[in-house]
């Protein structure tokens, strides 16, 4: 009698000690099929060396699944027939992609510059592509060398609203999912980005044609569908 | 006018020392007791009647060096006007030879004879002009710029001394050059000493702290690597 009233206990615990870790297993698992965010792997990303190929490696974060890029070649062609294609650079506020003579690599951008009219050889010129940012600083005269200066800090300010875009390379920022979206539902709300250098503070003003522009870029690759 | 076409030709001078030429390659230790000797390759003192062609990598600036104004080297020898600024860690892109890291130094007696000093990642320049007056009292005085070259350079590295060769007031970097340059105190001028072309005297020159700190930048242990494109980031 004792020995049957024992035993069902006995099955349990075995049942539990085998149940129990293969169900910690499944949601360990789990967990790294997770869909995730961009904004989680950005030293993935810096460590992959370009978006493309992060998104080979792991085609499960979000931006990977839900938008259009290098990988996946056919949805990218048929996005590069509906906007136009420029040699080494579109022309400023337009988005396009741009034939980059060394690679021949065709890439979606915004470029735009802010400056003072007065003295246009001085100014930030700001390529908007569609996670990343190239702000610099330009100051030239006649004859003398161009100096640029990369910022080392960039806060964005989008309807009151602040932003800090990590640093990805010289000159390079990341724009992050929230900023993004932020700008796919304010379509045509200036931009202010707060630019620290080693020579100051400086603010930049980013047109709510060029916002416009980087917007639609969003848009045709896919990124407002990035949840 | 004889000071301005001095001041234009040092610029030259100084202008392409950016080069990641040949730079810590061939190195031939050879030591015995105290001393050491290696031999670099360095194709700006080639003499010979033999034609070659020489193949280098553009070099490419690794991460750390985003805080440096980038002079875009875009003005050619039309436009000698010159204003950057000394003593100052710069990044360079030039359009020939690539991405680089250095700084400028001068040494000078106001309205005398001057040192002129370029101290980039992979090559060191230096060059200037000697000012000879002669005359003065019941004669008309009579100055003179006397232009000079570099060829051996001498440079401290704790308990011994580096002696660099090289020719047309142009020297190569050598890890082992790089190493003893980012060994100088901080925070207190350096000193090096030089001999001009065509003279065995060898001339003492100061080198300002700030030079000396920015060395700290310019010398900076890295290995080459390419980092990331900013397009490629973002697409």
């Amino acid at each position: 009698m004792k020995d049957r009233s024992e035993t069902p206990i006995k099955i349990q615990l075995l049942v539990g000690a085998i149940i129990l870790p293969a169900s910690m297993m499944m949601s360990a698992a789990g967990q790294t099929f997770k869909s995730t965010s961009l904004d989680q792997n950005i030293v993935l990303l810096k460590e992959s060396g370009s978006l493309a190929a992060l998104c080979a490696k792991d085609p499960e974060i979000k931006e990977c699944k839900f938008a259009i890029g290098e990988w996946k070649p056919n949805e990218l062609e048929r996005a590069k027939l509906e906007v136009p294609m420029c040699f080494d650079k579109c022309m400023l506020d337009v988005f396009g992609f741009y034939k980059d003579p060394d690679t021949s690599r065709e890439i979606p951008a915004v470029r735009t510059k802010d400056f003072d009219g007065s003295a246009p050889s001085r100014g930030f010129e700001a390529i908007f592509y569609p996670v990343a940012l190239s702000l610099f600083r330009y100051e030239g005269c006649a004859g003398c060398a161009l100096i640029y200066q990369y910022p080392t800090k960039v806060v964005a300010i989008l309807n009151s609203q602040s932003y800090s875009l990590p640093m990805l390379a010289r000159g390079g920022y990341y724009i992050p999912s929230s900023l993004r979206r932020a700008m796919i539902n304010s379509q045509n709300s200036p931009l202010t980005l707060q630019a620290t250098t080693s020579e100051g503070d400086f603010t930049v003003n980013i047109s709510a044609i060029a916002t416009g522009e980087y917007t639609k870029m969003l848009r045709l690759l896919q990124y407002d569908k990035v949840p | 006018m004889k000071k301005q076409f001095l001041s234009a030709a040092i610029t030259l001078l100084l202008s392409s020392a950016s080069s990641p030429a040949f730079s810590q390659t061939g190195n031939l230790g050879i030591s015995s007791g105290t001393t050491s000797q290696n031999s670099s390759q360095n194709v700006f003192c080639e003499k010979s009647l033999k034609s070659t062609v020489t193949r280098v990598g553009k070099a490419v600036l690794p991460e750390g060096y985003g805080d440096l104004k980038d002079i875009q080297l875009n003005s050619d020898f039309r436009f000698p006007k010159n204003d950057l600024p000394y003593s100052q860690a710069l990044a360079f892109n030039d359009p020939v030879t690539g991405q680089s890291v250095g700084v400028y130094d001068q040494n000078f007696v106001p309205g005398g004879s001057k040192v002129f000093s370029s101290w980039q990642r992979y090559g060191i320049s230096i060059g200037g002009y000697w000012l000879l007056t002669t005359g003065g009292g019941f004669s008309e005085r009579i100055a003179t710029f006397i232009p000079f070259e570099a060829d051996i350079l001498w440079i401290s590295d704790g308990d011994s001394f580096l002696i660099v060769k090289g020719c047309n007031g142009r020297f190569t970097v050598t890890a082992e050059v790089a190493a003893a340059l980012l060994k100088y105190p901080a925070g207190k001028n350096g000193y090096i000493r030089f001999s001009t072309e065509g003279t065995g005297s060898a001339v003492l020159s100061e080198i300002g702290k700030d030079t000396v700190q920015a060395w700290k930048k310019v010398y900076a242990n890295w290995a080459p690597a390419t980092p990331p494109k900013v397009e490629s980031l973002g697409f």
